[in-house]
């Protein structure tokens, strides 16, 4: 509240007041006590030093007669300052300002005539209606209740003689309570007309004053039971629900997977308005029942109904409906309270206005007194930052906010104090008043919180229903079912307390040995319990129809854009706030790249650095491949293992999966663009690489990509954080191990190898792609190679043909053997010769022939090209600055031990070598075109590769192999392959274990 | 056998193959027997009538094996120094055929060089490189042939060397029988030649005669009639443009070489003299 408006509202005060009641009065003391609402003690003094001079200046105009003209004129003065009020407060604050003017003139005596008109002038400039203006000026004025809609009273007896109003019985409770609701904004209002002492919310009420009452709020006195907020507004909502909600359960029964039994036959029906407590000893099906009834188990059989609408069958007529609390934690940590509900909420009402939502937000979280919190950040269980009861409350504001019709909470009390439990379990009562249908499951209740459930679902262990009826009525069924003393007396004579416990020492009573010791036999077994339950059960059978009602359709799904930009948002934001996260993210590429490049910084003893003679190129761009794949990986491993909870949740908004994971890649793809860039930079500057930046980055963000990719599929799939940091290694020793610097292809064990193809086994890896695209673009198109690339791929497949290739030919030609025979035939027919006789046999004298002249067709293709490369490097060298240009572009852009490997030199073997009926150089991998036998694949390090009659450069046919096995891992997550897969093994494990057991 | 056995065997073995291959080359093949070539192919400059051919056979079979210069030096009680070598970096300046082909004799002298000073532990590095350079040449069949060969075969035996060098004539003289490849064969001829004249004269120009070291300042002598021999092969290649500027080097040195009388050859000035003509040259063509 604003400076003005308290003035203007202490000149209200002033205008009214009496003069001769200035020190001590009962007016002055309301004034201060309204003032204290909004300032501290210094402050109030403040302005009750100014409410004394307004009044004295008002005072002293007037006397006696004059008062009457006084307050014509001041009423002006009334509407000018009326008018400022209305400009800054909203409605529920100037309901509260008209409570306090109509209390302030009522503080001493009789309202008189003046005053009466004073306070009509205010609350018709208010715009409050007659009605409420009404009945809140009986209620702090008048002793007698007036019978109204708006009106509860709680007293000891029935009053009959009212007939509008609320009534609500209190036992011991002496004189009346009165409580007024003002619809139009909905507050309440409560005033004591008695002589008891009464607290409201641990402040003593005192019997001339009216307070308000607010969610959570609880009369307490030492002769009565306490008074909850939800009883009270559950005399004004009852039987008004504009959605009812018809919850039937027929007979749902339920077996696990290994054949025991989860749950015993249970039905049920349940309306609006039920709070339903389920209890039970651990191991007696609570979780199981509460999975069926939400949905996320499918029932052996019977079936669940909502509205006339299978809850199993289906689910998609439902979404939104339901709503689930579960006994975890399943808050977005590295964001605040604020953030965590304004998102979800964003995710259920795409149909309404930002600024709807932002209010619906906040509405919410003053409901569960989370507002004054809700900038803080969540934080994680062993990191807190909000208490416990506070991430409880959390939690079901989150289901809340969307107020499902059907809400279940599992043991939403457990860890918190005895306080924080009764306003939770207040919140769902008031939730189930609203029309709603609640159910949680509950451990210990005290016995206020016990007495709140309109029901209780008692369960046995082995998943017997035992109970179903009155909360307190069960008490004395079970002890009238053993026989005990004054079965009806169900709670304490003296203090009327229930006590839930003696329900459970009775249901498991154990039978006693001969030494009086209790034995690990139950007296009366599960089965047993159930068999009473049972019978009681058949007497009132429900009618078991059927029928459809409307559902509520506040929820609504956003579109996948929509769903997609909240996700985007929340997760960045969330990714935002975690300091950690960021540094370590932003810092590991730099880092990296620095060590990386730095350590491989080789340059000869007593040179200056050359990029030609960095021995170290290889193991650069090798490891920078590795080091894409790992930051790649690692930045998407836990992202989806990480939201499970909360991806648990939204299960019941029906979300859409695929606006989910694109949100994932999506962001993972920017961080993986970044810190390639980052990489890329920093170590292709240290090392120094003048040029092709965007294609190592291209290809580095083309790896990282990948590794993106399968690490979500692993943290989709995988069901724990160590389980996942464990998979790494193996998913990134493979890519090392067959990348093909570490171990040539030819080179490993016999089944895996292959020569004049990479081997299946190093297709698989990303790594492979990656390292051998940057190699060979490094390698053919650096400054230095590209202008002589084209003449030596001529000489040195001529020189293959004319010599290696020929002469194996010839010598070939000679042997008889089957082998050697179908490698003439196809390389003869491979280079177009057509001299087979009828029975496919060789005409040698016209292979040779043919041989010759292919050689000789070589030769001159070898020596003009020769020709061509010398006359090149002549024209280089014959003026000073060319040739100091070549030489600076060869100590620049090329490197000695790229190109011995991309020449792949192999001392002390024969130059050709024959695999699968062909035959292929043994050297020089780097100058020979892919095979148009395979499609894309190829013999490493080769130039071009061949796809669909067609030859492309290899960096471009690489990138495009790592996409799209990006893509391919993308629609394995969407589907859940990996996850479906590992299941099955699971299976089959257990399988195993079953039949061994 | 050891390993250093071995490499001296091997290096020996390229060494040898390497520079009386150089003697065996020949062309066979005229222009009008091209028939299959493509029409759209120049005449290869390498191309040479039969007359060029026969004088390629004759004069290289004149000129002894520039192993034999070097091969006397520890004979003669002339210590072994590095610091005549063609360092094995410098393989990556060079870029055209003539470059390589040139500096392929030269690395092969200094790898004789190299092994009949048991130098083992460098000729390594000298065989990696003459591989490269051999591979740039087109020569790695016929390279890997003779090396590879050596390298497996389990010969105990050191006579056998003699048995080698020879089988290792015999296939590179064919393979450059068949391969037309006089052009390149003249240019290693040269290389090599002049890397023999260098090591010897670099090391020996200031060394008194004596009765040990005679024989090598007789040889020495002798190199003016070898060279005649070279000169009169390189007359054939004058239209080698790149090659021409080497080939008149050579002819400069030639005039030096012919004024040279018996006394001159272990007269240390004039020894000093055409040492230094000759690093002129050799140094021109490694760098």
């Amino acid at each position: 509240m604003s400076d003005k408006i308290l003035k203007a509202l202490i000149q209200l005060f002033a205008i009214i007041g009496k003069p001769h009641e200035i020190h001590g009065s009962a007016s002055r003391s309301t004034v201060a006590l309204f003032l204290k609402q909004a300032l501290n003690s210094e402050q109030v003094n403040e302005y009750l030093e100014l409410y004394d001079f307004f009044l004295k200046t008002y005072d002293n105009k007037s006397d006696g007669e004059k008062r009457i003209k006084k307050t014509a004129v001041s009423s002006v003065k009334v509407l000018v300052i009326c008018e400022q009020i209305n400009e800054a407060l909203t409605q529920k604050q100037k309901i509260l300002v008209l409570v306090r003017l109509i209390e302030y003139i009522h503080a001493s005596d009789e309202v008189d005539e003046q005053e009466f008109e004073f306070i009509n002038t205010v609350y018709s400039s208010f715009r409050i209606s007659d009605e409420e203006f009404e009945i809140l000026f009986n209620l702090i004025t008048q002793h007698d209740a007036k019978d109204n809609e708006a009106l509860l009273i709680a007293s000891e007896k029935n009053n009959n003689s009212y007939t509008k109003s609320k009534l609500l019985k209190i036992d011991h409770l002496q004189g009346e309570l009165r409580v007024v609701h003002v619809a139009s904004v909905d507050i309440y209002f409560v005033k004591y007309f008695g002589v008891l002492e009464l607290s409201l919310n641990g402040i003593s009420i005192s019997d001339f004053r009216i307070y308000q009452l607010n969610n959570g709020s609880s009369i307490r006195g030492s002769k009565i039971q306490p008074i909850y907020y939800s009883d009270i507004i559950s005399c004004f909502l009852n039987n008004s629900f504009k959605y009812p909600i018809s919850f039937k359960v027929k007979q749902i029964e339920y077996n696990f997977s290994d054949g025991k039994k989860g749950l015993h036959p249970l039905s049920f029906e349940e309306n609006s308005g039920n709070l339903i407590g389920i209890m039970g000893g651990s191991g007696a099906g609570k979780s199981t029942l509460l999975n069926i009834l939400n949905g996320n188990a499918i029932p052996s059989a019977g079936s669940v109904w909502i509205n006339g609408i299978n809850l199993h069958t289906d689910k998609a007529k439902l979404a939104g409906v339901i709503g689930f609390v579960s006994q975890d934690d399943l808050l977005i940590e590295d964001l605040s309270v604020y953030q965590n509900l304004h998102f979800n909420a964003q995710l259920c009402f795409s149909n309404w206005s930002d600024e709807k939502i932002v209010e619906k937000v906040n509405q919410t979280l003053n409901d569960l007194g989370l507002y004054e919190i809700r900038d803080l950040k969540v934080g994680s269980p062993l990191d807190k930052i909000i208490s416990g009861g506070q991430r409880k409350r959390l939690n079901i504001a989150l289901e809340l906010i969307r107020e499902p019709g059907v809400l279940f909470v599992d043991e939403p009390t457990s860890g918190l104090s005895s306080r924080d439990s009764e306003i939770i379990i207040d919140l769902l009562k008031t939730l189930a008043l609203k029309g709603k249908v609640v159910f949680v499951v509950i451990h210990q209740p005290s016995s206020d919180i016990f007495k709140v459930f309109d029901k209780l679902l008692i369960l046995d262990k082995g998943g017997f229903p035992i109970y179903l009826g009155n909360p307190v009525d069960a008490v004395s069924h079970f002890k009238s079912a053993v026989n005990y003393l004054n079965p009806n007396e169900s709670e304490c004579i003296l203090c009327g307390n229930v006590n839930p416990e003696q329900i459970f020492n009775i249901i498991e009573t154990r039978v006693l040995d001969e030494n009086g010791m209790p034995t690990n036999e139950r007296k009366i077994s599960p089965k047993e319990w159930n068999a009473i339950f049972i019978k009681e059960q058949s007497t009132e059978e429900n009618d078991g129809s059927i029928i459809y009602i409307p559902i509520d359709q506040t929820y609504k799904k956003p579109g996948l854009l929509k769903q997609f930009t909240v996700f985007v948002k929340r997760d960045v934001l969330a990714k935002i706030s975690n300091t950690q996260y960021l540094l370590i993210n932003a810092l590991e590429a730099p880092v990296l790249a620095f060590i990386l490049a730095f350590m491989t910084r080789y340059q000869l003893p007593g040179q200056s650095y050359t990029f030609y003679n960095n021995k170290n190129l290889v193991a650069y761009i090798f490891m920078s491949v590795i080091v894409a794949l790992f930051l790649g990986l690692t930045v998407s491993a836990e992202e989806i293992f990480k939201d499970r909870k909360i991806r648990k949740r939204e299960t019941f908004l029906n979300l859409s999966k695929g606006a989910y994971l694109l949100s994932k890649i999506f962001i993972l793809f920017i961080i993986s663009a970044l810190q390639t860039l980052f990489f890329t930079a920093i170590g292709n500057y240290i090392i120094g690489f003048q040029e092709m930046f965007l294609e190592y980055w291209l290809m580095l963000f083309a790896v990282s990509l990948f590794a993106n990719a399968l690490g979500l599929n692993i943290s989709s799939a995988f069901k724990s954080a160590v389980t996942i940091y464990i998979i790494i290694p193996f998913l990134i020793i493979p890519q090392l191990l067959l990348s093909g610097l570490l171990v040539k292809f030819d080179e490993l064990n016999p089944s895996l190898a292959a020569k004049s193809i990479v081997p299946k086994s190093g297709e698989i890896m990303a790594s492979r792609w990656a390292f051998e695209a940057l190699v060979v673009n490094q390698f053919k198109n650096n400054s230095y190679e590209n202008k002589i690339y084209a003449f030596e791929k001529e000489i040195i497949n001529a020189s293959y043909a004319k010599g290696l290739w020929h002469n194996k030919m010839i010598e070939l030609l000679e042997k008889k053997d089957a082998v050697s025979q179908q490698i003439v035939i196809n390389e003869l027919k491979a280079a177009g010769f057509n001299g087979f006789d009828a029975q496919q046999n060789i005409d040698v004298e016209k292979a040779k022939d043919f041989l010759s002249k292919i050689k000789k067709n070589n030769v001159d293709i070898y020596t003009r090209y020769n020709e061509l490369r010398d006359h090149y490097f002549e024209k280089q060298a014959s003026n000073e600055k060319l040739k100091n240009d070549l030489e600076i572009n060869k100590m620049q852009f090329h490197n000695a031990r790229i190109e011995d490997l991309a020449k792949n030199s192999r001392p002390l073997e024969d130059g050709i070598y024959a695999e699968a009926g062909w035959l292929h150089p043994n050297e020089n991998n780097i100058y020979f075109n892919a095979s148009n036998k395979h499609q894309i694949r190829a013999h490493f390090y080769a130039p071009q590769k061949f796809i669909a009659g067609k030859y492309y450069n290899t960096y471009f046919v690489n990138l495009l192999v790592i996409l799209t096995m990006t893509i391919g891992c993308l629609i394995a997550l969407y589907f859940d392959l990996l996850k479906i897969l590992i299941d099955s093994f699971q299976n089959i494990a257990f399988k195993i274990k079953l039949r061994k057991g | 056998m050891n390993n250093s056995k071995k490499i001296l065997l091997l290096g020996a073995t390229i060494s040898t193959v390497i520079l009386t291959s150089c003697g065996g080359n020949k062309e066979t093949e005229t222009p009008a027997a091209d028939t299959t070539a493509k029409a759209a192919a120049p005449a290869p400059a390498s191309t040479v009538d039969e007359m060029v051919d026969f004088k390629f056979h004759y004069l290289t079979a004149n000129i002894p094996s520039p192993m034999e210069l070097v091969d006397a030096l520890p004979k003669a009680g002339i210590a072994f120094s590095k610091d005549v070598l063609n360092v094995t970096e410098n393989e990556s300046k060079y870029n055209t055929s003539l470059q390589k082909a040139i500096n392929f004799g030269i690395y092969s002298v200094d790898m004789a060089y190299l092994t009949t000073n048991e130098e083992y532990s460098l000729v390594k590095g000298y065989l990696n490189t003459s591989r490269n350079l051999a591979k740039s040449l087109d020569l790695t069949e016929t390279f890997d042939k003779v090396v590879g060969n050596r390298l497996t075969q389990n010969s105990e035996n050191k006579d056998s060397l003699k048995k080698v060098i020879d089988e290792a004539y015999y296939e590179v003289d064919n393979y450059m029988r068949n391969n037309e490849r006089a052009l390149a064969a003249t240019q290693m001829l040269t290389g090599s030649w002049l890397e023999s004249q260098f090591i010897t004269l670099s090391l020996i120009k200031d060394v008194a005669k004596n009765e040990k070291n005679a024989m090598l300042f007789d040889k020495i002598f002798e190199q003016k009639r070898h060279l005649e021999s070279l000169v009169s092969l390189l007359k054939e290649y004058e239209k080698e443009k790149a090659f021409k500027p080497v080939i008149d080097q050579i002819y400069g040195l030639n005039n030096q070489y012919n004024s040279m009388k018996v006394d001159d050859a272990s007269n240390s000035v004039f020894l000093n003299k055409l040492a230094a003509s000759v690093a002129r040259i050799r140094n021109g063509l490694v760098k």
